[in-house]
């Protein structure tokens, strides 16, 4: 398959790929369209749900086009765009929409109003009418609270954290209970850093634990019904939207799923 | 710091001046006259270190090649007397040097004469040796010794001092590929690093702090996002494990960790790795070895590099450079489009030059700053990348092949 990815930053990514490779085994070929950014000389952002959204508008934009003439145009089988859900909290969010979406965080739980209003707000950054208009090929993966909790959960899956019934409500506001401020403690391995009261994310240990991530994905899953959503619509659509391509044996690739 | 290098009369710069940031990145054709630039700097250098011959020259990195050719040479213009002059401002104190030569048959620079902050520079008649003074009229220079030194006889904190430091440790870095991998010697060998990448592995050690994690302070993490393959990386001495026998054997090898191999053979050297990644280590070692020199130069920076490696790689130099301490600068070359991607020119300190040359100029060497102006701010905002503006010919420093 030929997979685009919209996706927040580096790390996010490294772990999408790994999670696709374990549920659809085959050789795939990625369109990595964000990040993917021309330089901080114009004050562009590169990474983060800001970079996100910049690709959002340079599609309609600075690319003159649409999400569906892209797809088409690059031949994309699957589009993943990645956002985690504490970027509802963001107040410019929606900074640029003419109609936006209201009220985008919801109280949690459930997680599943706050991430559909999420959904909402992309398509709004896309000028798409509604959540429903997306293209087939588009797959929301929208992790809760963000990725972070979808490590963690692979990692520690024994731990109490996980087994809280309200695992994916835990907010960063929260530090004591976040997955991605336990990682940064020695008990946890220091998978991730603190910097100057910042959170930083090892590429090194992304690559190193994408592996355990896939590896424990119906773990994860069980833990996180944004992964199970995410799961079962990568599933759903892999099957019914794969082109096939051919390999330049000429041999048909397989990408089965 | 320098805050502009004046240059007449020197290879294909008829005359320009040159007003610097922290880190400075010259694009242009190739044999538009970017090394010549970093060439005239070093020729200066050398000319503030008290001789100018192949051995001073060389040991800056600049070719020695023949004296008659050093001075411009471009039909319709009138060879001139070589004049090149420093501008630097320390705590706010400004200071200038300027030496005008005159060719040697010997191959040893003549000195005309030099001055500071526009006065000349003279021997004292009272005593030849030692000691230098500025605006006498009596005494004389020492034809082919520079007497910089002299007049600054030892002192450290003035501007002037300062500026005889920056000038005089300068040199031009040009890695090779062979030398970083170990299995040849630098012709150019200097601590702690040598001119074409000798010493890398030695060099690297120095500044490695496996236990906190860091290269010259900097987090690990920054240098391994740059490179995707390796897992980590130390120093080590030779073995037979790691170095086929055919190859030369070294006091010090960088090993790295390859991500995608099987744990038990896992381990290559600097002699089998990507050279990107040596390259990327040599660059870095530049920009935070607290024995590089104050100011230097790189010649084609970011060879064999991915482009986007590029890109990064630059990013991360100039938040380097930008937070060293005391400040440094670099001057580099490059014909690696996404270098240019990596440079925020909204901050003054961080500036690109576009090299040219052309029936305009005569075939002299023209360098002109690139600046955002609104237009390509403008194209900026929509989404075109410097790199793209540069292949496009909006900025200059392109050759007219189509």
């Amino acid at each position: 398959m030929k997979i685009g990815t919209v996706v927040e930053g580096p790390t996010d990514r490294l772990l999408l790929k790994a999670i696709i490779a374990k549920l659809c085994p085959g050789e795939h070929d990625y369109l990595d369209l964000q990040p993917a950014d021309n330089g901080p000389s114009f004050g562009r952002t590169g990474t983060g749900w800001k970079g996100v959204r910049r690709f959002c508008y340079d599609v309609r934009q600075s690319l003159d086009t649409d999400i569906a003439t892209l797809i088409t145009d690059h031949q994309i089988d699957l589009l993943i765009i990645h956002l985690d859900v504490d970027v509802a909290f963001e107040p410019d969010l929606q900074e640029g929409v003419i109609h936006p979406v209201e009220n985008v965080p919801q109280p949690c739980p459930p997680i599943l109003p706050t991430a559909e209003n999420l959904k909402a707000v992309v398509a709004r950054w896309l000028n798409l009418e509604d959540a429903d208009k997306f293209p087939t090929e588009t797959i929301l993966a929208i992790p809760s609270q963000d990725s972070e909790n979808w490590l963690f959960a692979a990692i520690f899956p024994d731990d109490a954290l996980c087994r809280q019934p309200h695992y994916e409500c835990t907010h960063k506001g929260n530090d004591s209970r976040h997955p991605a401020y336990l990682m940064t403690l020695k008990k946890y391995g220091k998978i991730l850093k603190r910097k100057d009261g910042e959170i930083k994310k090892p590429m090194k240990h992304y690559r190193q634990f994408s592996g355990t991530v896939a590896d424990n994905w119906n773990k994860v899953c069980g833990f996180c019904s944004q992964a199970r959503r995410f799961n079962d619509e990568l599933m759903y659509k892999s099957g019914n939207n794969r082109r096939d391509s051919e390999s330049i044996s000429g041999l048909k690739t397989k990408a089965e799923c | 710091m320098l805050t502009s290098i004046g240059i007449q009369g020197f290879k294909s710069v008829h005359s320009q001046v040159l007003e610097l940031g922290q880190v400075n990145v010259f694009i242009g054709a190739n044999g538009s006259g970017k090394s010549n630039l970093l060439e005239a700097v070093g020729m200066l250098s050398a000319a503030a270190d008290g001789r100018v011959d192949a051995d001073h020259l060389l040991r800056r990195g600049v070719r020695h090649g023949v004296p008659g050719l050093y001075k411009t040479s471009l039909k319709g213009m009138e060879q001139s007397a070589i004049v090149l002059k420093a501008d630097g401002s320390w705590n706010d104190v400004g200071t200038d040097y300027e030496v005008t030569f005159d060719n040697s048959s010997s191959g040893t620079w003549i000195y005309v004469q030099e001055k500071l902050c526009g006065k000349k520079l003279m021997l004292s008649p009272k005593n030849t040796i030692r000691r230098a003074v500025v605006g006498k009229t009596l005494g004389h220079s020492r034809k082919n010794i520079g007497i910089f030194s002299f007049y600054i006889d030892g002192s450290v904190e003035t501007s002037d001092a300062k500026l005889y430091t920056a000038l005089t440790d300068y040199a031009i870095f040009t890695p090779t590929t062979p030398v970083l991998r170990g299995i040849q010697p630098d012709i150019v060998p200097s601590e702690p690093l040598g001119l074409l990448g000798g010493r890398l592995a030695e060099a690297v050690e120095e500044i490695l702090d496996l236990d906190n994690e860091s290269l010259g302070g900097v987090d690990l993490d920054d240098v391994l996002e740059l490179l995707d393959w390796v897992d980590e990386f130390d120093i080590t001495a030779p073995s037979r494990e790691l170095l086929a026998p055919h190859v030369p054997s070294l006091r010090s090898l960088v090993r790295f960790r390859d991500y995608w191999m099987n744990e038990k053979r896992n381990h290559v050297s600097g002699y089998d790795a990507s050279e990107g990644a040596l390259y990327v280590l040599f660059t870095l070692v530049l920009a935070l070895h607290p024995s590089i020199p104050g100011i230097f130069a790189i010649d084609n920076f970011c060879q064999s590099m991915n482009p986007r490696l590029a890109r990064g790689v630059t990013r991360l130099f100039c938040r380097l450079m930008l937070e060293s301490d005391p400040s440094r600068q670099a001057l580099l070359t490059t014909h690696s489009p996404l270098v240019l991607d990596g440079l925020d020119l909204r901050d003054d300190r961080i500036r690109l030059f576009a090299v040219d040359r052309s029936h305009s100029t005569g075939g002299a060497t023209k360098v002109s700053r690139v600046r955002l102006s609104d237009e390509l701010m403008e194209k900026g905002e929509k989404g075109m990348p410097l790199s793209m503006m540069w292949g496009m010919g909006l900025l200059g420093g392109v050759p007219d092949i189509f």
